[in-house]
């Protein structure tokens, strides 16, 4: 049984890195985190990325969409801003609607990260 | 939005109470901050796997319950506890907070406007729950959240 109340976890909850004009986050995008996110999401495209890869966020909820959002509008005019999910983030995005949504192209991670080919015999 | 139906029929609903929750549960946490939010995702999908819960249906169990929760902390009032349990074959996890303010009466039961900014968290939970009851008094808004066995402990959705 847990029980009780808990202190925070002071662990950074999501890592950001660029790559090129790729963005990668690593991690879970919360309540807690969502405004710093969209706020390095937003100086980044301003700084000529273009796409994300959230195949390594294990957690993204109402808060997560909002940042994501926050930066496809950060973007000039008529540019879409690509987003490679992982199963959890394409299925939210896909339960709020926003798949096939305006300036978004949204993609699932091709690499299925649950199940890596075994190596060797 | 023209044209898009208003949810009158909820504003007229009647606020009926829960039936009482077990002595003791499973899991029973109290969050004052959104920064215990990841330490409940971490104690919940541990229960999960306690109960065997596919893989799957773990992200969807803790994608309705991190909002809910959020929710109570963002518009209702801490302390906000989530507590846990299991019932015949239905996972339950309840969300108090102690902001005593009964929900929107249409809160998450339309489909979020891709253009809006907010009123994502309960239309998710709404969705990847299987049932979601409300009840607010006594100073306490209770969510509860019920996921039928058969849905949690399916194979992989492909």
């Amino acid at each position: 049984m847990v029980t009780g109340s808990f202190g925070a976890d002071r662990a950074e909850l999501c890592s950001v890195r660029r790559d090129g004009d790729v963005l990668r986050l690593i991690g879970d995008i919360d309540n807690d985190n969502a405004t710093q996110i969209a706020d390095r999401v937003i100086a980044e495209i301003h700084a000529g990325v273009v796409s994300l890869d959230l195949t390594r966020v294990y957690f993204c909820g109402a808060a997560g969409v909002r940042a994501l959002l926050r930066g496809r509008d950060a973007l000039p005019p008529g540019v879409a801003l690509h987003v490679t999910c992982s199963p959890l983030v394409y299925h939210v995005l896909q339960i709020c609607g926003l798949v096939d949504a305006d300036r978004l192209i949204v993609a699932r991670d091709r690499a299925d990260r649950r199940a890596l080919p075994r190596t060797g015999a | 939005m023209s044209g898009r139906h208003t949810a009158d029929y909820p504003a007229g609903r009647t606020d009926l109470p829960l039936t009482p929750s077990p002595p003791a549960t499973d899991l029973d946490l109290t969050l004052t901050d959104l920064s215990e939010l990841g330490p409940l995702r971490a104690a919940v999908r541990s229960w999960l796997h306690q109960q065997a819960v596919a893989t799957a249906a773990i992200d969807d169990v803790v994608v309705a319950v991190t909002e809910v929760a959020a929710n109570g902390l963002v518009h209702g009032a801490a302390p906000v506890r989530v507590y846990a349990w299991r019932h015949v074959r239905t996972l339950v996890v309840q969300v108090d907070d102690a902001g005593g303010r009964p929900l929107p009466a249409a809160a998450g039961h339309l489909p979020p406007d891709p253009g809006e900014a907010s009123g994502r968290g309960l239309w998710l939970a709404r969705q990847l729950a299987d049932v979601v009851t409300t009840h607010t008094g006594g100073g306490t808004t209770s969510v509860r959240l019920q996921f039928p066995h058969d849905v949690t402990h399916r194979g992989p959705a492909q």
